[in-house]
């Protein structure tokens, strides 16, 4: 489903150049439940960023189901995230002015897939317990209801990958463990998700775990 | 752009109503300032020398006096107004004039203007008849007779005939072109003015004007040397009056382009700076507009949306914002004129604004700004 070859990326900090990635290289198969490990500063989220192809890799290659997606044009990137990309983040990432239904439509707005918008709102609202929320603005939304707005805006395209950033990073353990059940249920549905945590008890939890530390693969490529 | 992203942008105008409100007042007194620029710089640019397609005698001086306001050529004191009338009367007794003086008749209660005129007013300007005939040289300082001859502006086309008597007293002897038109003499003020319901009549003898109580027109006097004026000035100061700077008729024709070409300049100076301000201000409430909604840009960008797809949303809304402003100036403004203005400076500056944005967008991605603001 998705493998990373030799990936390195390098930015510069003022006058001095940091290396962030160094010759990265895994696999992760579809249906996999992935966590992504490993102090503050040792490069789990410029990985999941390029994971998500909102950053480049400076060196390496990578693929999704086979295809080679690390020098893609910008506008076939978009629609590769839109497609086959779901992101939950830490801060949720809501439009906190937007109501939870116009918050779940975003990934809507750019797909080019045939759906019945209404129902798949609806059906994503269900399954995360907030269909009484639909016209709720997200600024009202506590902060377990925002994190699984967050995620079921991150399933409504149907998506292959799922990609969280501290998913419960903010919230109290009852709520991270509701917010993890989630994660669960989706990944024994099929999809691919790939978590990145500092939160060991998070990481137990998942089927495979990634350590990272400098930047590189400390533990866990296969 | 789909109908979902047009909701958006809606949604995002609405939600951003205070934002929007300002940047559209900011957009209209914009507008307001470019467009009323534009206008008297277009203006300006076509508006002509008062003095230009007229056949002035070469030998001939305006009395001017750039700090004082002279009607028909010679100073007017209306605290005074005698010493004014026998200056023009010593002007005339000493040197051969050209041009007009008002004078009033009246009538049933009503005052008549009518306008004396030199030898050669009408060859100066050009002046044709559509009915009848202009003045002959021996009607010219004639004392007063009965029935003195006058020609009249083409607005009294329908009233009069040749021959027929205008206030009961003067023989309408020609009726006037419509359209003729005329210098008034004021320096670099000088002005063209029609002369469609004017009345004219020749210039009497001093005797008769004196008896008449009518200035003597003074308009252009003739010398072969300036210096032969000075002696106007020396009767002017004995009498306690203003003096006068004696400019001839091309003399006041280049004072008159000189000045309207640094009005132009200066216009135009003002106009560029303006409207640079103007831009730049745009340009920046866009970026303060764009930096304000990062966060919601990024999370659509995570959501599928392409740096295309923002950068057409942040032209969209900045357009609709701008074309607020066009129509709300047009509306205050209800010029079509002036409504162009705004429509293709808005459109324009619109464009320019949104420049900077592509070109950060495109040089540093939004992950990364998004990344730098946290």
């Amino acid at each position: 489903m998705i493998r990373l070859d030799n990936i390195s990326k390098t930015f510069r900090d003022g006058d001095t150049q940091v290396q962030a990635l160094k010759n990265i290289s895994f696999e992760v198969n579809k249906g996999e439940l992935v966590a992504i490990i490993g102090k503050s500063g040792s490069g789990k989220s410029t990985l999941l960023n390029i994971l998500g192809l909102l950053d480049k890799q400076t060196d390496g290659d990578y693929y999704i189901d086979g295809k080679k997606v690390s020098s893609i044009p910008e506008r076939e990137k978009a629609k590769l995230r839109n497609s086959h990309i779901g992101f939950v983040m830490q801060d949720f990432a809501l439009v906190e002015k937007y109501t939870v239904k116009q918050n779940i439509n975003i990934p809507l707005i750019y797909t080019d897939k045939p759906v019945n918008k209404e129902k798949a709102i609806n059906d994503v609202l269900k399954s995360v317990g907030l269909s009484d929320k639909t016209n709720t603005p997200a600024y009202k939304l506590s902060g377990g209801q925002k994190q699984r707005v967050a995620i079921a805006r991150a399933v409504v395209n149907e998506p292959q990958i799922i990609l969280a950033d501290e998913p419960t990073g903010a919230l109290d353990s009852m709520t991270a463990d509701e917010i993890m059940q989630i994660f669960e249920r989706l990944n024994m549905s099929g999809k691919t998700v790939i978590i990145v945590t500092h939160d060991k008890d998070i990481a137990a939890r998942c089927k495979r775990v990634i350590e990272l530390s400098d930047g590189e693969i400390a533990k866990g490529t296969n | 752009m789909n109908k979902q992203l047009i909701k958006i942008i809606l949604f995002d105008i609405k939600s951003n109503l205070l934002s929007c409100l300002l940047l559209t007042f900011q957009m209209i007194v914009a507008f307001f300032v470019i467009g009323d620029l534009c206008s008297i710089t277009a203006y300006k640019t076509v508006t002509v020398n008062a003095l230009d397609g007229f056949d002035f005698p070469k030998n001939c001086y305006s009395p001017s006096n750039p700090d004082i306001y002279t009607d028909g050529g010679i100073v007017v004191d209306y605290d005074d107004i005698e010493k004014e009338r026998n200056l023009s009367y010593y002007i005339a007794e000493n040197y051969k004039t050209e041009g007009r003086s008002e004078f009033y008749e009246e009538k049933d209660g009503t005052e008549y203007a009518l306008s004396v005129i030199t030898e050669h007013y009408f060859d100066i300007f050009g002046f044709e008849v559509s009915k009848g005939r202009l003045f002959q040289n021996a009607e010219y300082g004639k004392d007063l007779s009965d029935n003195p001859p006058v020609v009249l502006g083409s607005d009294f086309e329908n009233d009069y005939s040749i021959g027929d008597l205008y206030l009961d007293k003067y023989e309408v002897v020609g009726i006037l072109k419509s359209g003729m038109k005329t210098t008034f003499f004021q320096g670099d003020k000088s002005s063209i003015v029609s002369v469609d319901d004017d009345v004219f009549t020749p210039v009497m003898s001093i005797e008769s004007m004196k008896a008449q109580g009518i200035d003597c027109p003074t308009s252009l006097i003739y010398a072969d040397d300036k210096s032969d004026l000075a002696a106007i000035n020396d009767y002017a100061a004995e009498n306690g009056m203003n003096t006068y700077n004696f400019i001839s008729a091309d003399e006041t024709r280049q004072l008159i382009d000189l000045v309207s070409t640094k009005a132009d300049i200066s216009l135009i100076v003002i106009s560029s700076i303006i409207i640079i301000l103007a831009v730049f201000s745009m340009i920046q409430s866009t970026l303060l507009y764009v930096r304000k909604n990062i966060r919601e840009l990024l999370i659509h960008m995570i959501c599928g949306a392409s740096q295309s797809d923002i950068l057409l949303r942040i032209s969209a809304e900045v357009l609709i914002i701008n074309l607020v402003g066009v129509v709300v100036s047009s509306l205050i403004f209800m010029s079509l004129r002036t409504t162009l203005v705004f429509v293709l400076t808005g459109i324009a500056t619109a464009v320019i604004a949104v420049v900077p944005v592509m070109v950060s967008i495109k040089r540093k991605p939004l992950i990364m700004q998004i990344k730098e603001e946290k």
